[in-house]
């Protein structure tokens, strides 16, 4: 049951994805990386949905795990359909083949991700001031919701955040506890540690492809580099590395290491293409504008708003230095 | 205008006292710029990285920190974002265009040395990591008693109270959590929590003047296992309490 959990919790973003690019129709956009992520983005995104009003109507923590799991039970079946479906239109296509070196390369990724994930089993022991575990233990062990006032955010639960917002993320990881027998903090230290480092070099890759031509060995050697500097990085509890290392599950780890490199890559994406040939169609900015939201939105609900707004912040910045050097290269064309 | 060099400054010595990742950025954007021939191409990336670096940082730390104190804390996970992004980006192109195979295996290893020694592969970093969040053995003998007496309720000090709730296995209440633990930081818990509640929460700070109340109170709300810091000549017996546990740096009182 406990490997189960381990594989439906990396198979589900897949599945989501896929689910998500098929309803809104972005399968030629959006190659297999950034399916994985929109999948990543829509679940993290629609676990704060379902949880934070179970919160505000008192429900109970049975009713709101119910939710989750019928979430993901919906998008299952939505995605088996999907796939049905495109069964009919898919041409084959051969299977790619890689070469001595591209092996190698790919061989070090995994080596060095492996690394990575012994070295989160190993740092297990510096969780002394987590208020995640400790949510997600209590919340486990008493099989009720932490309550909150909904103006002053008093927990009622002993041992649980403080804080005057709602954070749901620890339910999330709870209903997942509880429902496979986990031991939670192998499954938030080792299991969500491990996916959020895989998503982040994901993420981060992304960028790579998008303004540079990259085969596979480039790619499986932009991931070694990459794990090799989380692997290396961990010198202050206040680096990314370190945070990626050790606390990977927390919601600003997860907005710093996945989310912000995504938002950045969508907005390179949409500058390139308003930079293109052909002018963009109101479609087109419409799809942009949603990839933009959904991370957003998902990094305001796994923080409670709090790195949330530093994103948007971040992105609206990035936004303008963008227009500011399209605007810039308009001006030397038209010199010229 | 002052306080945002003096904030740029500080970020870079921040990142440069970490581990010298901001060098390895500066290295990769020179061979980026060096090996690429459509440098147009490059100059988003280019301003989004710097502008993140540079600009952000003294942004947040000037407006946004004013009005988000928390967001602090952010400063130097921002700072190391490029660094993530570009370093690996430009390893690949540059090794991508050695054609030797020999020469590429030296340059990945000599990669891997040049990052191991930025960073803290090697361990030159150990004294300022999060040593101090080690679960020590005293700690860790603490804790084993209390899961061995399988209290009904417990009291523990601050100092030992993430421990007992992180690591117990087994199913251990406590009076009060984090949430007292962390109330300087959230005023509407106060008041959830009665004034007997709050006024222990504060004894435990200096169990050496107020070990007796400390008992009583915890007696009334029925716990029968209490935690305390250390201090000299501790009591052996207060009302139904009998000091069971010593360490160093705890003692422990329980009810028989």
């Amino acid at each position: 049951m406990e490997i189960l959990g381990v594989i439906l919790w990396f198979v589900m973003p897949a599945v989501a994805g896929y689910t998500v690019c098929n309803i809104l129709r972005w399968k030629k956009e959006t190659n297999q990386i950034e399916t994985y992520l929109i999948g990543f983005f829509f679940l993290f995104f629609m676990q704060g949905v379902i949880f934070v009003p179970c919160v505000f109507a008192n429900l109970s923590y049975r009713m709101a795990t119910m939710g989750i799991f019928a979430l993901q039970g919906v998008l299952v079946v939505l995605a088996l359909v999907f796939f049905l479906l495109n069964l009919k239109k898919k041409k084959e296509k051969a299977d790619p083949t890689y070469s001595k070196k591209d092996q190698f390369f790919m061989v070090t990724a995994v080596l060095i991700f492996v690394a990575n994930v012994v070295r989160m089993a190993m740092s297990s022991h510096v969780l002394r001031e987590d208020m995640m575990l400790e949510t997600v233990k209590t919340t486990v062990q008493t099989r009720t919701m932490f309550q909150y006032h909904p103006l002053t955010g008093c927990m009622m639960e002993a041992g649980m955040i403080s804080s005057k917002k709602i954070v749901t993320l620890p339910l999330f990881y709870s209903s997942f506890v509880s429902m496979t027998g986990i031991d939670a903090q192998l499954f938030l230290q080792v299991v969500v540690g491990a996916f959020v480092l895989a998503l982040s070099s994901l993420s981060a890759s992304l960028i790579y492809t998008r303004v540079a031509a990259v085969n596979q060995k480039k790619l499986h050697l932009f991931w070694s580099i990459y794990g090799l500097l989380v692997l290396a990085g961990d010198y202050h509890p206040a680096t990314l590395s370190y945070r990626i290392l050790k606390q990977g599950y927390l919601g600003e780890t997860i907005c710093f290491a996945v989310i912000l490199p995504y938002l950045l890559y969508v907005v390179v994406c949409w500058y390139q293409a308003e930079g293109g040939e052909e002018k963009l169609s109101f479609v087109n900015r419409l799809q942009y504008v949603l990839k933009l939201l959904l991370p957003l939105g998902t990094s305001f609900v796994i923080t409670g708003l709090g790195t949330g707004i530093v994103l948007l912040v971040i992105c609206l910045f990035v936004a303008a230095a963008c227009c500011l050097i399209k605007s810039i290269q308009e001006v030397r064309a038209c010199k010229e | 205008m002052q306080g945002i060099i003096d904030v740029m400054q500080q970020t870079f010595l921040d990142v440069k006292a970490g581990g010298s990742y901001l060098a390895l950025l500066i290295v990769g954007l020179i061979i980026l710029y060096r090996l690429n021939d459509k440098k147009n191409v490059w100059y988003i990336l280019y301003a989004t990285c710097i502008l993140i670096l540079v600009c952000m940082n003294p942004f947040l730390m000037v407006v946004l920190v004013k009005a988000f104190p928390v967001l602090g804390s952010y400063r130097l996970m921002l700072s190391l974002v490029p660094v993530l992004l570009i370093v690996p980006f430009a390893v690949s192109e540059m090794i991508d265009r050695i054609r030797d195979s020999k020469q590429t295996k030296v340059m990945l290893l000599l990669v891997l040395f040049v990052i191991g020694l930025a960073g803290n592969m090697y361990g030159l970093y150990q004294g300022q990591t999060a040593q101090a969040d080690v679960l020590s053995k005293e700690e860790k003998q603490v804790i084993a008693y209390v899961e061995e007496k399988q209290p009904a309720l417990v009291v523990a000090d601050s100092a030992i109270l993430p421990f007992l709730r992180t690591h117990a296995t087994s199913d251990l209440q406590l009076l009060y959590g984090r949430d007292l633990y962390q109330a300087n930081t959230d005023l509407g818990i106060m008041d959830v929590y009665p004034e007997e509640l709050l006024g222990l929460y504060e004894a435990m700070k200096n169990p050496e003047d107020t070990i007796q109340d400390i008992l009583a109170t915890a007696e009334l709300y029925g716990c029968d296992l209490v935690v305390v810091k250390a201090y000299e000549k501790p009591l052996k017996k207060v009302g139904h309490f009998q000091l069971a546990y010593t360490t160093d740096n705890y003692l422990v009182y329980t009810i028989n």
